[in-house]
């Protein structure tokens, strides 16, 4: 029907490096695209805007961190939290103190600093793994989640522990309206996907896999162990920090350690493992998720006008939650994703059945 | 816990269970009932989980952040070894002592309440040491 599967042969070396492979997802693919840029700020509300789609945006940046370090190198985290933290802090200190940098280049410098740390956190992942690994970078997240309580030089010596982020402009625009920002986020996003999907297809990503699926294997065809962990811990990492500078300056417009707290951790982890762990795309739909369906939930009783009590609709919205994530683990393990790419199959080979 | 060890290490049941966690396709092969298995271990584990809440609670005030001790006992089990009781019981002992201990001496020069990432520290020095835990059994790795 709408795609063509015969005689679809490259015609040339460099058609053989797309990104996407058939004319008809480009299509979609620039259709979604389009959606995003010139359609969705204008229909969606402001409300929905600044707490649904921003949030969203920024959350994927730090899924596709998580999902490169644990999807495609294998290494279990449970420090997104705190790398997201050390890259607000980061950039919040270099926005305050240098206020004539660009921002740009300081949520660049807040992702290199918490691509640092990740470093630093990752070297126990060059001798545990797995559940161990999984302890180890608990540490980062409680150490880090102290550091940024107590030591108040990382916001200024402000009295309150939260602080209100600067007001900012890229290239001369004030990002201060919610439209603005989710121009912004989705620049940022869109750059970092592309440099994503570029990473896990060129020999670092290919390495970073090697060491997932065998570790001795890998080491065995002259991959050097130290590098592919630490990089993928450095990249990942690197990917948080700007997702949390982001959610301090465009987001929150404040800082706070509380909002990089272990639940945030748990909240990423359960986005790419619901998503789908080791895709990119996967990173996307479980953040859209996570960050929705609590939304919807919370939306149903009001629509129905049910008389519940805001607590008890907290501690239902959170059991409901939690039914939701078991069941989509156990009836699509390999996340979300897998069902999408097989509802593509099926449309790719219509009126034909798949056979598998 | 000296039942629970005996259990584990002795019983009939507590084999099977090392056996299932072990090799899943050897322990049904040498038919262990894998259902009967996991139904066990739950709800031992989750009688173990009451006693520990309980008694926390007794001593401490019981409240809904209780489930970040659950998260402190994971660099216990991981620090005394896992599959093993008597390791579990020095890792909490370790573990518990060190972050008290580090609290007091060092914890007012450096702004206080670091127990909540001291354990995790002491357990990753622990690791780096000895990969395995204390007591744990070291894996053989395969291709």
């Amino acid at each position: 029907m709408f795609y063509r599967a015969a005689r679809r042969l490259p015609t040339s070396y460099s058609s053989q490096f797309f990104i996407i492979k058939r004319p008809e997802d480009r299509i979609l693919a620039a259709f979604a695209i389009g959606l995003a840029i010139f359609v969705v700020p204008h229909i969606a509300s402001t409300y929905a805007l600044s707490t649904l789609l921003v949030p969203f945006l920024i959350f994927s940046i730090s899924a596709i961190g998580l999902n490169l370090l644990m999807g495609y190198a294998g290494q279990a985290s449970l420090g997104s939290g705190a790398f997201m933290a050390v890259g607000a802090y980061a950039s919040y200190k270099l926005a305050t103190n240098v206020p004539q940098i660009p921002i740009v280049l300081d949520f660049f410098v807040g992702g290199l600093a918490a691509a640092g740390v990740g470093i630093v956190f990752g070297l126990p992942s060059l001798k545990m793994r797995a559940f161990y690994l999984a302890i180890a970078t608990l540490a980062v997240q409680f150490f880090i989640e102290w550091l940024f309580s107590k030591v108040s030089w990382f916001w200024n010596d402000h009295a309150s522990g939260v602080v209100s982020t600067p007001a900012f402009s890229v290239l001369g625009v004030p990002i201060d309206t919610p439209i603005k920002g989710y121009y912004f986020s989705l620049a940022v996003v869109t750059l970092m996907t592309l440099l994503a999907v570029n990473l896990t297809r060129s020999h670092i990503g290919r390495q970073w896999m090697a060491v997932r699926d065998n570790e001795t294997a890998a080491q065995l065809m002259g991959i050097s162990i130290t590098k592919a962990k630490l990089s993928a811990f450095a990249i990942s990492s690197f990917y948080c920090g700007v997702a949390g500078s982001l959610w301090a300056f465009v987001f929150l417009k404040s800082l706070g350690i509380t909002s990089y707290s272990i639940d945030t951790s748990f909240k990423i982890m359960f986005m790419i493992i619901i998503g789908g762990i080791g895709t990119i795309m996967g990173s996307f739909i479980g953040a859209a998720f996570v960050l929705i369906v609590p939304i919807l939930l919370n939306m149903i009783p009001a629509t129905m006008s049910l008389p519940l009590s805001t607590g008890v609709l907290a501690c239902l919205e959170q059991i409901i939650f939690g039914i939701f994530i078991v069941y989509f683990v156990i009836v699509e393990p390999q996340g979300i994703v897998r069902s999408v790419r097989n509802l593509h199959l099926k449309l790719v080979a219509w009126p034909l059945t798949v056979n598998r | 816990m000296l039942a629970l060890a005996y259990f584990f290490q002795r019983t009939k049941v507590g084999l099977s269970l090392r056996a299932v966690a072990d090799d899943h396709q050897a322990a049904i092969s040498i038919g262990v009932s894998i259902r009967t298995v996991w139904i066990i271990v739950w709800s031992v584990a989750g009688v173990v989980c009451l006693v520990t809440g309980t008694v926390w609670g007794a001593k401490l005030g019981v409240q809904p952040a209780l489930n970040l001790v659950a998260l402190k006992a994971m660099p216990v089990i991981v620090l005394g070894g896992l599959t093993s009781i008597p390791g579990a019981i020095v890792g909490g002992l370790i573990i518990g002592a060190s972050e008290k201990l580090f609290e007091v001496y060092f914890g007012s020069i450096i702004g206080g309440a670091t127990e909540s990432w001291v354990p995790y520290i002491v357990a990753i020095a622990f690791l780096l040491v000895r990969p395995a835990g204390l007591f744990g059994t070291q894996d053989l790795r395969r291709i």
